[in-house]
């Protein structure tokens, strides 16, 4: 059994990678902080937030490519399961299939960055503690761990930035839930984002120096810790 | 992955709280219902963001509840198969670890971990390599890939694995 | 914005399956130049599996029997010359290996663990070999302990008495439980007393052993006690084993316990609660402290509690088994010859018992129901299992008569032989003492007839 567990993942995960990774700045603690004083907000100050002008859209800088049939089909999916895929018989490969069944699934559905995920619920927050008018009204786990975790995970400040610089990407035909991916994980080499985001293989060719250049762009957007 | 989204819900409301603060109350009740909640569809709605619409109420018979149509937008989050997340380490124990990313709880069982690293008991339990400059334990943060998931009502469990080439520790709060 | 403008339902569900298949990737840099036939012949455990999830909000799956063999021709398919995940154990339903939907559940679940939290009897086996290795070589067993009058004795608040009044005066403080010994469980509507020296005993024990708990009682209650005994956590983790988590009604069992039975030792004050593994038991003298409790089994003096009194603490139960289980500890790992792994700490603990009463030849008078098989008594083994000899004979080689009656024959006669004559309870007291205690503390008296 432990052998099998071994199997089909591509190696070296040694740890020169996991160094490498450790050594990954990591802006955690910062943005940690500043959660805990949302637990007392009340609901009713979104009420008002609703009727008035204001939800924090993301607005027309999320693209919505995958209104474009011609964007989905453009890939291979077929890669699945073919006999070489990786970890095959243990790592079931992409699932969307899983939404296929789904007919009833809102296509208007937008992939979010984290740290524009962070901005929308941070947003909320706030405008919860202007208008909290009930202190016994709690903010439901969810939303505190959604908000915690989006914070976490956001290594930019400037959400439009970064999506300014990953959209450069889509003419290569990368995706918004590749982008997504790429922002959130925060990659420091194109092998990184290769590995971790395969489905960008089959056009590494040409996305490599693309892919490079906005690595380096993104770097300097990165949170200064 | 977080995702910006339509939903639509049948609201039902009694009449006495209609007049001036209906919508009020429409959104009040909609937030209660269906914040925290999960479906295999769209995951975990952490926030809603907004109501697009709200249709032409209809009275249901005999009960005098007025059912509204509501378009609404919110923030879900819904891991998927394949997607990479960063977790924080919350229980270690001989099976594995568990971890949790945002709502969402994550299991990685030691056939999952790379093999350089071993469990080590005691006090503070947590996986090592053996030169030890590796550990993971509680509280540690972790890049993991998921590669199964579960949705019931109010929650999401998945199946991550570290034993992959850029995954495992970016964070070790025994360094930190 | 944006999302108002984009119609609801303008798109086909395919683009957004296309957009997310993209979006989230395949591990292969494979490149099919049959897609659309690959993706049907791959995936069809998929999209069942999904279908079986989208029912299971609902209701139980159905179509777990179809979907297992599709499981199997598509991984048979995809890849030939790969073996097929084996789950060896799930979370949630989830296989922990390939993280597939498995709807059959085999092996043991360790509830404790996580909520359906199942390993197969393989997996087990295979974690346990692992673990006793590395146990073995850091000189550590296992060691599983019951809360109730073993570690501690709890009372519901409602069946406190008048004399019991003043100990809500003395309750120590929940916030830094790490010195008290006496709590108001409020979640609980409990009291709780730790039984003397119970932190010491932890602390020295969890050197010697990797510690488990488990009750009968209920999980809320063993993780509440949990706290109070390791506040830090440094102790347990999270092997806490309450009756949620059994897998046989009013038994207990080591097979929920992730370590080898030749390395695990019991204390447990209820011996019939673990029928299957009397071998590993240290059976624990019962710690009363609260008046109900002494109800509960009978016991109609004053307790403890109401007599302002308790165990003693360096010559109760937890300070004389601490030093048995440390002599334990040494002779399987520094007075054996035979293999580490081969070594059974059951065989140390029957080794180490009949030390106890080594050389005694006992006979019994006036203990048993006369048509009882005397071989058979409770009293009988006990003697044995201490290293007594038991006969029925009088001989001059019969060193003790055990009786209850001094004016039976058998007693008389080793009053006038000068042979010991002792009360049952002298057993007993032996065998909770882990030494033959001196026979002038348990006199036998004439009962009048």
């Amino acid at each position: 059994m432990s052998e099998k567990g071994g199997k089909g993942f591509s190696l070296p995960t040694g740890k020169a990678v996991k160094s490498s990774l450790k050594s990954t700045p990591s802006t955690k603690d910062a943005s940690l902080k500043g959660k805990d004083d949302s637990s007392t907000k009340s609901k009713k100050g979104r009420k008002v937030q609703f009727d008035s002008e204001g939800l924090h859209e993301p607005k027309s800088n999320f693209s919505s490519k995958f209104d474009n049939p011609a964007a989905a089909s453009g890939k291979d999916w077929g890669k699945g399961g073919k006999g070489d895929k990786v970890g095959n018989g243990r790592k079931k490969e992409p699932q969307p299939l899983e939404l296929k069944i789904e007919q009833e699934l809102p296509q208007s559905a937008k992939c979010l960055m984290d740290c524009e995920a962070a901005d929308i619920l941070q947003g909320i927050q706030e405008q919860m503690i202007l208008l909290s008018k009930d202190p016994t009204i709690k903010i439901p786990v969810s939303f505190d761990k959604g908000l915690q975790y989006a914070k976490r995970t956001s290594h930019y400040t400037n959400p439009q930035s970064v999506r300014k610089v990953l959209e450069t990407l889509t003419k290569y035909g990368v995706s918004d839930g590749e982008i997504s991916v790429i922002a959130n994980v925060c990659p420091e080499t194109t092998d990184e984002v290769f590995a971790l985001v395969p489905s960008l293989k089959t056009t590494r060719s040409v996305l490599s120096q693309p892919l490079k250049e906005v690595l380096s762009e993104l770097t300097k957007l990165k949170q200064s810790t | 992955m977080f995702f910006h989204i339509v939903l639509e819900r049948n609201m039902q409301l009694h009449p006495r709280h209609f007049g001036r603060n209906l919508r009020e109350n429409l959104v009040a009740k909609l937030m209660k219902d269906v914040e925290g909640t999960c479906s295999g569809q769209h995951g975990f709605v952490v926030a809603i963001t907004g109501i697009e619409n709200i249709g032409k109420g209809l009275i249901r018979d005999g009960t005098g509840f007025v059912s509204f149509p509501v378009k609404y937008q919110c923030v879900v989050f819904r891991p998927f198969k394949g997607e990479i997340l960063e977790a924080v380490v919350t229980m270690v124990n001989k099976m594995g670890f568990f971890a949790e990313a945002g709502p969402v709880q994550i299991f990685v069982s030691n056939h999952l971990i790379p093999d350089d690293m071993e469990f080590q008991s005691g006090d503070m339990p947590n996986y090592t390599t053996s030169d030890g400059s590796v550990k993971i334990q509680k509280d540690s943060e972790v890049r993991l890939k998921i590669i199964g998931t579960r949705v019931d009502a109010t929650e999401i469990f998945c199946i991550g694995t570290i034993k992959d080439d850029f995954l495992g520790v970016i964070n070790d709060p025994a360094t930190a | 914005m944006s999302l108002a403008e984009s119609p609801v339902h303008s798109s086909s569900s395919d683009d957004f399956t296309g957009f997310l298949e993209r979006a989230l990737g395949s591990g292969s840099s494979h490149s099919s130049p049959d897609e659309e036939a690959d993706y049907e012949s791959d995936d069809g455990s998929e999209r069942s599996t999904k279908r079986r999830k989208v029912e299971n909000l609902g209701s139980i799956d159905e179509t777990q029997g179809s979907t297992s063999q599709i499981f199997v021709e598509e991984n048979s398919e995809a890849s030939p010359k790969k073996d097929i995940c084996t789950h060896p154990g799930s979370v949630r339903d989830l296989c922990i290996v390939c993280g597939q939907r498995v709807d059959e559940k085999s092996g043991v679940p360790l509830g404790y663990i996580h909520k359906d939290f199942w390993l197969n009897n393989d997996e087990i086996d295979r974690v346990r070999s692992t673990d006793i290795k590395k146990s073995l070589h850091l000189k550590k067993l296992y060691l599983v302990l019951d809360l109730d009058h073993t570690l501690l004795n709890s009372t519901h608040l409602n069946h406190m008495t008048a004399e019991e009044e003043y100990l809500h005066c003395q309750t120590d403080s929940l916030q830094d439980v790490s010195d008290g010994s006496l709590f108001r469980v409020d979640v609980m509507h409990m009291m709780t007393k730790l039984r003397p020296f119970v932190r010491t005993f932890l602390k020295e024990a969890s050197e010697m052993f990797e510690m488990y708990i488990y009750t009968m009682g209920e999980r809320a209650y063993a993780l509440e006690m949990a706290k109070l005994l390791d506040p830090r956590k440094e102790y347990f983790g999270d092997r806490v084993i309450s009756r949620d988590d059994g897998t046989q009604k009013h038994q207990k069992g080591l097979d929920v316990v992730l370590g080898h039975e030749s390395a695990a030792l019991i204390l447990d004050d209820t011996e019939n609660a673990w029928t299957k593994h009397k071998d590993n038991l240290i059976l624990m003298e019962r710690y009363h402290f609260f008046r109900s409790s002494c109800h509960q089994f009978g016991f109609h003096c004053k307790s403890l509690s109401e007599l302002k009194s308790d165990e003693s603490e360096p010559e109760g139960a937890l300070a004389t088994v601490l030093e048995v289980l440390k002599r334990i500890h040494n002779m399987f790992f520094y007075e054996s010859k035979d293999n580490l792994i081969d070594r059974d700490v059951r065989q140390v603990l029957k080794t180490l018992r009949k030390e106890i009463l080594k050389g005694c030849k006992i006979v019994f008078s006036r203990v048993f129901p006369s048509k009882f098989q005397a071989e058979n008594h409770q009293l009988w083994k006990m003697a044995e299992q201490l290293g007594a000899t038991c006969s029925t004979e009088l001989d001059l080689s019969v060193t003790h008569v055990v009786s209850t009656d001094a004016g039976t024959e058998k007693s008389r006669w080793a009053v006038k032989e000068k042979k010991f004559l002792v009360h049952p309870q002298w057993i007993e007291a032996s065998n909770y003492m882990w030494l033959k205690q001196a026979e002038d503390k348990f006199p036998v008296k004439q009962t009048k007839t």
